[in-house]
């Protein structure tokens, strides 16, 4: 492994994000594993980021590109906001994302998913990934670790969820990915936004379900170090 | 000037040469100018209607070659500057590195950088090794760099970079003090980081740590060389950035003491000072609290030299007279009387 090369590698996330509309407000999800080549430089990164009271969005892609996408587009909707006289609406936050996105396309390489409730259209996702299109979706994923969840989510997803219901099948999802994405990993974080508020809820890696071939350990040198006795040979 | 060789393919064509030779003076030596020619071309252009002749004249410009007695070599259509930095050269330096003409090496600090949260504040941890590719070339740097008096940064990848990084940046709070009245906040000088380090994409190769207290409490931030940043409650960054990740990876709590705190960077900053070839020489810590800052340069220093000879050396202190012996010049000199004044 070279190391030097670790360091001059532009910081990527690597990434499994998830935006899940359900009855009444949308849920979105995300890993927090960023990476630097083959190093994990930050292990409990916050990928899902605030744009306005009501609207967040999952950044995925390179790190530096997706921060200043989405400064740019809080700034922006800050000062629409104020003109506006009321809070923006979901559509209005997507498509400013889509439209830095599009018009800089050669420059960014950034998957963006924008999540929100407003009184207008209730609970919205929208993807906005590498290119620029605009898609409003019931559900929607992005990042590396997506890859492994399409086939999932065909079968899991249904109309009309609960809150809970819709919060566990993003962490279960997410947590599908991490077991299988290399780029993926460390803790789940989930943003509930619905009419009422913004709830943000953390899992660690420990109370994360574990899956096929994630067994629990066995003979590990944990249970020797902790064995009171040695244990007699079986012949 | 190479306007001979231009291909004529059209009467139209033959006209405009015939035009240019005209304009080259035979009495006056020197070469047409570019913006002269392209005049001269665009008059002809746009007197005449034809679409064949203009897609002509633009082969015709694409074969003209201007010789390099000006700095205008080359360059044959004038685009006016868009705006925004212009990499054009870092796109001919990966070009010529790719076919082995390498930039000359510069200095880059290779170092192990480390910062922490503990209970009153931030601490901040470097080592001190400057190296210029293989060779060490300076044993006792400083890369805790003075952001403001609360605020301080550590830069890892090429020494220039994060010297004018942070210099520019602290001398942009202490502005921003003075239109403010007020202590300059930690995300301000983030901020202002990251978007310079942003705009040059990643060319200003410059990872730094930036920690410090202000009103809403102690805050530490990692910026990478693409503009993106990270809030840590422990950060490394540098070639050392995985040795000592380990040790705080173990050891690191939450609510440390000052003097835990300082006991973890060492040892943090030592591990990668004995396990990175990029890193060495020693340790220097700086605490930031809301009281104050303390930066203690050299606080270990684990690396004395080996060998020193007890009796120091002594050096002559001035230049070693070698010879003594007068030669006066008068002798090798003609002096002649009466000579003609001196032509300035």
């Amino acid at each position: 492994m070279d190391l030097n090369m670790n360091v001059d590698a532009p910081h990527s996330m690597g990434t499994t994000i998830i935006g899940v509309t359900y009855n009444g407000g949308v849920v979105l999800g995300a890993d927090s594993r960023t990476s630097t080549g083959m190093y994990v430089a930050n292990r409990a990164s916050d990928k899902i980021t605030q744009l306005t009271d009501n609207v967040y969005v999952c950044r995925s892609g390179s790190a530096a590109d997706s921060q200043i996408v989405s400064d740019y587009v809080r700034y922006f909707l800050h000062q629409h906001t104020i003109q506006l006289g009321q809070p923006a609406t979901v559509k209005v936050a997507a498509n400013l994302i889509r439209l830095l996105s599009y018009s800089n396309k050669n420059m960014l390489q950034t998957g963006l998913i924008v999540g929100g409730w407003d009184k207008y259209e209730g609970g919205k996702i929208y993807g906005v990934p590498l290119g620029g299109t605009l898609v409003e979706q019931p559900f929607t994923i992005g990042g590396s670790g997506s890859s492994y969840l399409y086939g999932f989510f065909d079968q899991a997803w249904k109309e009309g969820m609960t809150k809970d219901e819709a919060e566990q099948l993003v962490v279960k999802a997410v947590s599908l990915a991490i077991a299988r994405d290399g780029a993926s990993g460390g803790v789940v974080r989930t943003v509930i936004i619905n009419s009422e508020g913004v709830t943000r809820n953390f899992y660690p890696g420990d109370k994360l379900p574990l899956w096929h071939e994630e067994l629990e350990p066995q003979n590990s040198l944990l249970d020797i170090l902790n064995a009171p006795s040695p244990e007699p040979m079986n012949i | 000037m190479a306007v001979e060789q231009a291909n004529l393919c059209t009467p139209q064509d033959a006209a405009v040469v015939r035009t240019l030779r005209v304009f080259r003076d035979p009495h006056v030596d020197r070469e047409l100018e570019p913006a002269t020619v392209l005049i001269i071309i665009t008059k002809h252009v746009m007197s005449s209607p034809s679409l064949n002749f203009q897609t002509q004249i633009s082969g015709l410009i694409l074969s003209l070659s201007f010789s390099g007695q000006r700095n205008m070599s080359n360059s044959v259509i004038e685009v006016p500057p868009k705006g925004g930095f212009s990499f054009d050269l870092c796109k001919r330096n990966e070009m010529l590195a790719k076919k082995g003409v390498n930039p000359p090496s510069f200095r880059k600090t290779g170092t192990t950088i480390v910062g922490l949260v503990f209970q009153d504040g931030v601490i901040l941890g470097a080592d001190t090794r400057a190296t210029e590719g293989p060779i060490v070339c300076d044993k006792n740097c400083e890369k805790i760099h003075y952001m403001a008096p609360n605020i301080y940064c550590c830069g890892a990848g090429t020494a220039a970079d994060t010297e004018a990084v942070t210099d520019m940046v602290s001398s942009q709070l202490q502005l921003h003090r003075y239109h403010t009245g007020r202590e300059s906040r930690v995300v301000t000088a983030l901020t202002l980081l990251k978007r310079h380090l942003f705009n040059y994409q990643g060319h200003v190769s410059a990872a730094l740590v930036l920690g410090g207290v202000d009103v809403t409490g102690p805050h530490l931030h990692t910026i990478y060389p693409h503009g993106s940043t990270d809030t840590l409650p422990f950060a490394t960054m540098g070639s050392g950035s995985l040795a000592a990740m380990a040790v705080f990876e173990s050891k690191y709590k939450e609510g440390l003491t000052r003097n835990e705190g300082i006991e973890l960077v060492t040892e943090a900053i030592c591990s990668g000072i004995f396990n990175d070839l990029g890193s060495g020489s020693n340790v220097d810590v700086c605490v930031i609290t809301k009281g104050g800052k303390e930066y203690l340069r050299n606080h270990l220093q684990p690396n004395p030299r080996t060998y020193t000879n007890s009796k120091g050396y002594s050096f002559p202190k001035k230049t070693e007279v070698l010879l003594t012996k007068i030669i006066p010049l008068k002798e090798k000199v003609e002096i002649i009387e009466g000579g003609d004044a001196m032509e300035e």
